[in-house]
């Protein structure tokens, strides 16, 4: 990376668009960041004077605050929008309300919905940058860099050699799906596990091995990020009960034995305490599950810059 | 780019010396003097200053690095800074006296951002400018308190420094053009 590197997407819809160096790029920008959170003065002023507008069709707690925090660490001011607080209760399509916001001269968009395309969508009709913060099931990319980030710091750039198992909610997961693509491109070997109405054989087509046994999947993984089990998205039961998937496929201390020391716990929260994992195991050594809260903001400060600077080939000349 | 001028070690070397004289002269009775680089081209040269006052003046002078990247006013147009050393100034800088370093001063404004980040951290009582080689262009109204020496230069050339942060390295300067 030299000084003159550029930064070409306008947008950030998901992981798979992006090569290894991109995501080095961010990872780069968001390590720099981190340097800044334990500073006295957090502002930079690299954004002032944006306007950062959080369009929210689905709850979302940590992701949105964590957009909040991140932007305003970048001294941009920041509208949050609410499914229920919009004039989308009142007939207007999520294309009116994106235009209006553009013509509000909002200059990023932030956008969770549950269809799944919608960031992708919402890019193509409106010209300032959209980020997806997450569209049904489809992508979540910000999770996944926060996710590869934290491994990153331990592991360094290269994941190659190391294997990464995702337990639980796969079907319905954005942020499995974001992050089989993530960790593929930094080099690790991703194993999906889970019940096989929630792990689907299909998901093999994605180069990641599926397996239903806990055990085996478990034994030699160099990290386990664990899923939420994610009601509202199944219409259909895909398991009997809460209490069967726990007593089949929740972390336990006596399955957490299983792991060899030191391997790496992970969730992207909200944890469902005693359903995917165990209390005691959420607040072991081994759990990062605050570091990734953290490295969130970072990482999406790394986003929100690259998006904001996005140059304009056109413009691309030499300044002094 | 071909060299068009190439300055060795031996005028470099009488440069940072003469930096060292002009800044303990004036400030010998100074009481809490701090070196501020500019990451990451000023932080040899930072040293060379730090050590030189350091011997000079009889007393341990401190020595930070201050990083510019954030503060940059060319966001879209050289999008992502390069990842340089953060910005660590492991002193108070409240009311200290900060003596900011750079190897070569252009249009001036990465002064400009440095001075910000470093008023990010604190309120010093006097910031001045120490600089190696001035190619002139200045686009800010910003020059420098001490110069190492000074280069004609136009704005599409190149000057570069590499610079040892040990006393006995190799020095050079050079200046590219069309």
């Amino acid at each position: 990376m030299t000084a003159n590197s550029t930064w070409a997407h306008k947008d950030f819809i998901s992981i798979e668009y992006l090569s290894k160096e991109e995501l080095e790029i961010i990872f780069k920008l968001a390590s720099s960041f981190k340097q800044t959170l334990d500073r006295s003065q957090k502002k930079l002023p690299s954004l002032r004077g944006k306007t950062l507008v959080n369009l929210f069709m689905e709850p979302s707690t940590r992701t949105r605050v964590s957009f909040e925090i991140a932007a305003s660490r970048l001294s941009a001011d920041t509208i949050f929008i609410a499914a229920s607080a919009s004039s989308l209760v009142k007939g207007e399509t999520l294309r009116d309300t994106a235009r209006n916001i553009v013509a509000l001269n909002a200059d990023l968009l932030v956008v969770r919905h549950s269809a799944a395309g919608s960031a992708l969508y919402l890019s193509k009709i409106v010209d300032i940058p959209v980020i997806n913060a997450g569209d049904g099931a489809h992508a979540h990319p910000t999770q996944a860099l926060l996710d590869c980030f934290t491994l990153r710091e331990r592991w360094g750039s290269d994941f190659t050699g190391k294997k990464v198992t995702i337990l639980g909610d796969i079907l319905f997961s954005r942020v499995a799906r974001s992050n089989i693509w993530a960790l593929q491109k930094l080099g690790a070997k991703v194993t999906l596990v889970g019940p096989a109405t929630l792990v689907p054989e299909y998901f093999s087509s994605m180069g990641v091995e599926v397996s239903h046994d806990l055990k085996s999947a478990l034994v030699d993984t160099d990290a386990l990020m664990l899923l939420r089990i994610q009601h509202e998205r199944q219409t259909s039961t895909h398991f009997p009960s809460l209490g069967e998937y726990t007593s089949m496929f929740g972390l336990n201390e006596m399955r957490a034995s299983w792991l060899k020391p030191g391997t790496i716990i992970m969730h992207p929260g909200p944890i469902n305490r005693g359903v995917e994992i165990d209390s005691k195991l959420a607040d072991s050594e081994n759990s990062v599950i605050l570091e990734q809260v953290t490295n969130g903001i970072v990482c999406r400060m790394a986003v929100l810059y690259l998006c904001a600077s996005a140059v304009n080939p056109e413009t691309n000349e030499e300044v002094i | 780019m071909k060299e068009l001028k190439r300055i060795e070690s031996v005028e470099i070397q009488g440069a940072v010396k003469g930096l060292v004289q002009a800044i303990s002269e004036c400030h010998k009775e100074t009481a809490k003097l701090i070196i501020a680089s500019i990451a990451d081209g000023g932080i040899a040269l930072g040293h060379r200053i730090a050590q030189g006052l350091s011997a000079t003046m009889n007393r341990s002078i401190p020595h930070g690095t201050v990083n510019v990247a954030f503060h940059r006013d060319d966001i879209g147009r050289k999008p992502i800074p390069k990842p340089t050393q953060r910005t660590e100034l492991p002193f108070d800088i409240e009311a200290a006296t900060v003596i900011l370093v750079d190897d070569v001063l252009f249009t001036g404004r990465t002064v400009r951002a440095a001075l910000n980040e470093i008023f990010d951290q604190g309120r010093p009582a006097l910031v001045e400018l120490a600089i190696l080689c001035d190619r002139g262009n200045r686009r800010l109204p910003i020059q420098p308190d001490y110069i190492g020496f000074t280069e004609e230069t136009t704005p599409d050339q190149k000057v570069v420094l590499s610079m040892d942060a040990e006393e006995d390295g190799e020095n050079i300067l050079t200046i590219y053009g069309a």
